[in-house]
This record gives structure tokens, sequence and C-alpha cells, in this order.
């Protein structure tokens, strides 16, 4: 906003702050939020190089600091491959499920003939969101379970039973497909948002020139929303390693955590239940956030190489 | 992210501590113990003159069956007795296991004491070193009760000692001799006598179907392969599970499977064979009945649902309408199923070399970590002498089974021992002791059996079936490895080794009794992988640990 007005401002650079004095007041709260609470914890972190128990204070000048110890026992532990390939796969094919998912129903309900049509749609679809993680889990056993609705259906035609939290390969489907169904709706609306920006001239003239509707979609709506989908995509890259460990938890059990033990959930077992080893914690933590940073600014590069847009 | 999750889970915490005890905190700050009327050496009197004087804050995890410690008929007679005013402030198990860090971590909110503690040695170690929990052995004069303890029972002092010569924490100890012996295998005889009836069965007859039967494990595939197929709680339905259990829980495990292949096998996969520490879980003998018993797996002779259900799951199959229970591993059918005179119990099964063993476990009888006591604590000598008093037989016996008056008798019986009360219609013998004790911190040897206490019937029962179907059948030379003591260095190496150790082991066993067993290359793998991880150090800290054990 502030950007717009400084381009039609025609005064110096010297009197620019004073006279937005307000606007820039306005952008103060969100700064103190992100200070308090996204940089000042971040301190913390100095425990991945110590030998950290949990009564210990993190900055006291007794700490034992170790070094680079905790990541070194990280990297030779027999688990490190496995956590990083489970992580890793879970997370690529979530995106490669989610990314273009919530972009093709944006099209399609932008694209409905019936506007009330397409907004009961939207609803229909952005429902699931509002459910809760664990309710949403109580519902995959409830539908899936070795006893549950789909066991029992294949059991009444006669056919074996599928045991879904035991198998696993079934692990990453059901987490993927539970996940995108909860939130594909809920994602499309920033796209909706973006389409609706479009100038509907645009549209008229390309029926004048008879345009099908598929041919108006790939060559107005899309590029018209693509400066977004490319943010986004920099920005789920920039995510890509991490994935919450709630719901990975509540799905796993001994059968299927070959491929559900992932970073998240074992910085979870390691930190707060057992011994609490919260400097091993922090390191394979922190070990996950460089990979992220790292992996941003790739994809940030990239974009800023083959189009204008890119975060900075 | 991890960052702000521990920072709220710790502000719930703080709410939850502020909340609970807000204003209860130790208001003993000032008063010496001398003008308190503080007095240790008279069992039975107060240990303060008079009320209102000392309160102590406790956390505590609880049993969700459990009422509050607060409404516990128990510890309002303790206040009753003693004077000491105690704040209980309960939270539930599986809060408490992953809260246990943040509450050490929340150096502003200690509670005086923690009940239920649980605690390693490597906790032990970790805060005792950083002088956040008292050295109890300091305050022994102020322990009547257990100070007489540790003078009889020296082994009980050597358990607890920490490798710098202190005691931490104080002991749980329960000996009935059934710990070790944590499975009873369980057959339902009805159906059984409906398939010899039918003719299906020729191996047995109805005078067999009696407890302390033996069945060779052909036999008893035979069984359940027929409990699979026919419709033999006559629903209509194909529901009936031929064999249960909880995979890896501490009672009614898989561990008598293995142990029928001549492996005496545990949950912790480790046990002890004519004075060697032993790691079962490498032994070629458990890849044979790992495969043999993912054949059971695959045909649904073994319900899948045993890798993933809870305990709690596993109880409510058995209590159906329609029975669907063909066999199961237990302590004891009748907290499984609602018929338990249909069911008998069967000796081990004889297994396809004619061996007929069973393991061993390593629950231990006297167990350390149970009560800690922080160095902040006003006035310690009143919190530990308060709690001494649960080393008293008679209180003890109330603790781990519910106060006279609503589980035992007030009047004792002739030979001036408790007796227990029936148990009210529509609750299980468990339901109603877990309402009403708190369990915990108890001293009952095997002597208070005698003295003090009847046991349970059902913990009588159990001892019977464990002397005629268990106790004869251990594997020869197996013992459970005792509660030994650890050095700072041996405990350091393990905490690194053990986690992923069991994790390892727990995985592909789960993986391999799923898909249909192992190949002798994975096994091979498995076996390499397992020394890379350490399994040979741990052993051999394992085995000198046990030696030191033997040598005191």
């Amino acid at each position: 906003m502030e950007q717009g007005l400084i381009e039609y401002n025609p005064k110096k650079k010297k009197n620019r702050f004073l006279r937005h004095y307000q606007l820039f007041l306005l952008i103060v709260p969100a700064l103190i939020f992100v200070f308090i609470f996204n940089y000042l914890p971040m301190y913390g972190i100095v425990i991945a190089f110590q030998d950290f128990s949990p009564v210990d204070d993190i900055l006291s000048p007794n700490a034992n600091w170790i070094g680079f110890a905790n990541f070194t026992r990280f990297f030779n532990d027999y688990r490190f491959a496995t956590l990083f390939k489970n992580t890793f796969l879970l997370c690529i094919y979530g995106f490669l499920v989610g990314f273009p998912l919530p972009i093709i129903v944006a099209l399609l309900l932008n694209s409905l003939k019936s506007k009330k049509m397409s907004e009961r749609l939207q609803t229909i679809f952005y429902a699931p969101h509002f459910i809760s993680l664990v309710v949403l889990v109580g519902m995959l056993y409830l539908f899936f379970g070795e006893y549950g609705l789909v066991n029992n259906l294949l059991t009444y035609l006669n056919l074996n039973k599928y045991s879904f939290f035991l198998e696993p390969d079934a692990f990453r489907p059901l987490y993927i497909l539970s996940s995108n169904w909860q939130d594909f709706g809920w994602s499309s609306i920033i796209y909706l948002a973006a389409l609706s920006g479009v100038d509907p001239q645009l549209h008229e003239a390309a029926i004048m020139d008879g345009a099908s509707r598929l041919k108006r979609i790939l060559h107005i709506d899309l590029p018209a929303i693509f400066p977004t989908i490319s943010v986004l995509l920099i920005l789920s890259i920039g995510n890509l390693m991490s994935v919450g460990y709630e719901k990975v938890i509540l799905m796993q059990t001994t059968a299927n955590s070959s491929v559900s033990e992932i970073i998240a959930t074992y910085v979870y077992k390691i930190g707060f239940v057992g011994s609490g080893e919260y400097g091993y914690a922090t390191a394979i933590g922190l070990f996950n956030s460089v990979i992220n940073v790292v992996l941003l600014i790739i994809a940030n590069i990239l974009a800023r190489k083959f189009s204008n847009n890119s975060l900075w | 992210m991890k960052k702000k999750i521990g920072l709220s889970a710790l502000l719930i915490v703080m709410s939850l501590l502020s909340s609970c005890g807000g204003g209860n905190q130790t208001s003993t700050s000032g008063d010496d113990l001398e003008s308190l009327g503080y007095q240790y050496l008279d069992t039975s009197a107060p240990i303060v003159a008079t009320k209102n004087t000392v309160s102590y804050r406790i956390l505590s995890s609880k049993n969700a069956l459990a009422e509050n410690y607060n409404d516990m008929l128990i510890f309002k007679n303790l206040y009753d007795s003693t004077n000491v005013n105690v704040n209980w402030d309960n939270i539930s198990e599986s809060a408490y296991a992953a809260r246990k860090n943040l509450i050490m971590s929340d150096k502003a909110n200690y509670p005086d004491a923690i009940y239920h503690a649980g605690f390693s040695d490597k906790e032990i170690i970790q805060y005792s070193t950083k002088k956040v929990i008292l050295p109890i052995d300091k305050y022994l004069d102020n322990m009547p009760n257990f100070k007489a303890i540790l003078e009889r029972r020296p082994d009980i002092r050597r358990i607890l000692e920490s490798p710098d010569g202190h005691i931490y924490s104080l002991p749980r100890v329960e000996e009935m001799g059934l710990l070790a012996y944590p499975n009873l295998l369980f057959l339902n005889k009805v159906w059984v006598k409906d398939l010899i009836n039918s003719g299906d069965i020729d191996f047995l007859t109805e005078e067999d179907l009696k407890d302390g039967l033996s069945l060779s494990l052909t036999d008893f595939e035979k069984i359940l392969t027929l409990f699979k197929t026919k419709d033999m709680n006559k629903n209509g339905r194909n529901d009936e599970i031929p064999l249960s259990f909880v995979f890896q829980n501490w009672q009614g495990n898989q561990s008598d499977l293995y142990a029928a292949f001549g492996v005496p096998e545990n949950t912790d996969h480790r046990t002890i064979i004519n004075e060697k520490v032993v790691f079962t879980a490498v032994d070629d003998k458990f890849k044979e009945a790992t495969n043999y018993y993912a054949n059971w797996v695959t045909k649904g002779l073994i319900d899948k649902e045993v890798f993933s259900q809870s305990q709690d799951a596993f109880l409510a199959k058995g209590k159906a309408s329609d029975q669907r229970l063909g066999s199961f591993y237990w302590w004891e059918s009748e907290t499984v199923v609602k018929n338990p005179e249909d069911y008998i119990c069967l000796d081990p099964l004889i297994g396809l070399n004619g061996e007929q063993y069973v393991g061993v476990a390593n629950n231990p009888e006297i167990s350390k970590g149970n009560f800690v006591i922080f160095s902040k604590t006003k006035n310690p000598e009143i919190l530990l002498t308060y709690i001494d008093r649960f080393y008293d037989p008679v209180i003890s016996a109330q603790i781990n089974y519910g106060p006279i008056g609503i589980v035992y008798e007030e009047e004792l019986d002739d030979k001036g021992m408790l007796v227990q009360k029936p148990i009210p219609e529509g609750l299980t013998a468990d339901e109603f002791r877990l309402k009403n004790a708190p369990l915990g911190l108890i001293y009952l040897s095997y002597n208070e059996w005698e003295t003090v206490v009847h046991m349970e019937p059902r913990a009588k029962l159990r001892i019977e079936r464990l002397d005629q179907f268990v106790k004869p059948y251990v594997y020869p030379g197996a013992k459970p490895i005792p509660p030994v003591s650890y050095t700072l260095a041996e405990i350091n190496k393990l905490a690194t080794i053990e986690l992923n150790l069991y994790d390892y082991v727990n995985q592909n066993l789960t993986n391999w009794l799923l898909q249909g067993g192992v190949s002798d290359s994975a096994w091979n793998n498995y076996k390499a992988q397992l020394n890379n991880i350490g399994l040979n150090e741990a052993l051999s800290i394992y085995q000198a640990a046990y030696d030191r054990y033997k040598a005191d």
C-alpha cells in the first residue's frame, strides 16, 4: 500500500516517513508480534550445541558446550537416512498432489456458468478445513481401521480385509489424500481471489473471437494467476521439509513406523517423550530448518531467473 | 515451530500448575520444626502438633479410573492422623509422560515432590547432579519405617543407591512372585467341545478339556484354523478371533509363543540364562519362530489388531455380546471375558521339537524412581516423615488396594489380618481397586502376606495357576534381570544405544510378523545393523552390571 503511495509522491525521500507516519504505525504491531514470537525465542537454538538437561538455563555461564556433537550423533544414527527419506517422500508426494489440486479446483469453479452453484460448491469444499486434526484421524480410524467401515464392507462382500493402519504402503496415500481432502477447498480461496481480479472484458473479447472454455482458462485465467502461483510455489518449496508431527504421530503404529517415522516425530519423541534430550532434539530440528532455508533460497533464485516473480 | 510448541506447552503447564496449586504453596516458611511440634519417632502419632500449619503440594499422575487424590479416603485419613496437609496435583498418566520434562524445566513452579515419578536412572543422575532433587538418605532418621526396611533389606538399599552413594528416590516393593510370569494362555472350551462333537477334532476328548491341557503347536494351529473357518459363536458372521493378546504389552504378550521354539523371550528381548545376559532377538530360533507365527498372522489365526490395539481395546473385545475370542494370553480370564467359566487355562504350547517352555519377564518387584522430593522444599523432614507412613504395612495395603471401610472390613480377622470386602456389583476387581487406591509407594514383602493382609482372591488364583501351568515350564537356567545399578558412564552409553536398539528390533519384528516372515538375507542384515547400533556394547554393560549385582 505504502509503495503505491510513495510512487505518486513528488516530495523528497526525507519527508516520506513523516508524511506517512500513520501508515508505518499500522505496521508496528505486526513487527512487534513477529519479533516477540518468531525472533526472540530463536536464541534457544544455542542448546543444539549443548549437552542440555531440562533443568538447565539456556544461557547459563556454566552450560556444557559440546560443539557439533549432537549433529554428528544424528548423522551417525542408523535412522538418519530413513528419517530423511520418509520426510522427503511424504512431503514431495504431498506437494505433487496438493499443489496443483487447488489451482485446478479454482479454475474449474471460476469457469462454472452458475455463480450460485460455484458458491455452494466452494462452501462444501472448504467445510472439512474446520475439522480438528484429532477428529480427522479419529474419522480415518472409523473408516479405515481394522474393524472400520471399509473393512466391514469388504468382509460383507467376502473380500479380504486390508489393514490400512498396519500396511506401510497405505500410510502415505492415507495421509496425503486425507490432508488434501481437508484442505484443497481452503487453499483454492486464494486463487479464486486472484481470478476475481481478471478483467471480464478479456473473456468477452475471447468469446467474440470464438475461444473455447478450455482456451480461455489456458490463455486468460492461468496467466492472470501465474504470479500468485509462483509466489506460493516458492513458499511451499521453502516448507517442503517441514511437516507437522501431530497428524503423523496420531496415525503412527509400530507396523507402519518404517515409513511414518519422520524428522518431526523423531524430534518430538527425543525431546518430549523419554529422557528429554533437548539438545539433541534441537540439533535435529535446526538441521531440518537449515535444509528448508537452502531449498527456499534455491527456489527463489530459480523463480527470479525464469520469471519476474520472487520473494526478494 | 518447535520452539513455539514448546513455549505454548510450557504456558499450559504453568497455568495448570498455578491454577491447581494457587494459594496452597508451602506455608511453612519461617516456621522451625520445633515450633510446629514436629515429631517422627512415634509412627502412629501426629507428625505436627496442629492441623493447618504445614501444607505441601505433591504432583502425581493418576490412573484414568482413579478418583482425584484429594478426595481419596486413604489420604483424608492420613491427614487426620498426621496433621500434615498435602494438596495433590493430579494429571493423567499420558499427560505426565509427555510433560515430565516440561515440569522439570519450569523451575518457578516446582511442586514439593513428585509421586508416581517414574524417574529413570538417567533422570535421577541428571537432576541430582544439578542438585534439583534432594538426597533422601540424609533424612533417613526421620523415616523410621523406611529406615527399618533398609536395615532389614540391604538388597533394596543397593538397588536404590545412585553411583554417588546417595538415595534420591523411594521404592515400591510388592513381592508376590507374580510379575516375572505375566502370561497365561486361555482357550474357549465350549467352542472346542462343539468341534469335538461335530467330529472336526479327533485328537482330543471332552475329558481333556480342563485346566492344564497340553497342546502341541500343530494341534493348537488346527484348533485355531477351525475357529477361524467355522462360525463358532453362531451369529452368522465371520468375526471370530482365534488368538489374541497385546503385542509387547507388559502382560498378555507374544513372549510365550516364542518360548515354544526354545527362546526364553520377554518384551525386553533380554534375559539371563545360566548367569549370562542374553539378547533373544538375534537367536536363529527367534527367526524360525517369527516365520512360523507370521504365517498365523497371514492366515488370520492371530488377530492383526494385536499390533495396534491398546490394552483397553483388547479388554473391550472380550465383553462383546457375541463372544469372539477363541483363545488369548492374559494374566487372568476374569478381566478379559464376561464368561470366564467357559475358558480353560492351558499349559505352555509344545513346540515343533517337543520343547515346552516359558520365558521370564524382567518386571521388577522392587522398583525405584517412584518418588522424588525437590531440594527447594521447605522442611523436607515433615514431608518425608509423612511419606514414611506409606511404608507402614497396614497403610501400604490400603495404598495398594484401597482403604479400610471401602475395600477392607473395619474388623481384622482372627489372625489380625485385613479382610477384603466383597466387590460391589457392576465393577470388576480391577476397576474397584483403581478407583479407590492410589498405588505407588508401598512395602509388601512376602512376609506381609502372612501377617498383615490377605492377598486379593484373584492374586491367589493367579499364583495357583502360575504354580501349576507356568512355573514348572520355565526355560532351564532362565532368570529375570534384576534391577541392577549402572555407573554414570554406563547410563550415558545406554541412553544413546537403547532407544535405537529397541525401536529397531520392534519395528522389524512387527513388519516381519505382518508381512509373512523374514528372509535369510534380511535377517543377516538385521543382525549386522544391530551390531552397528551397539548391541554388543549394551550387552557387555548389562553383563557387567549384573556381575556387580551378584558380587555385592
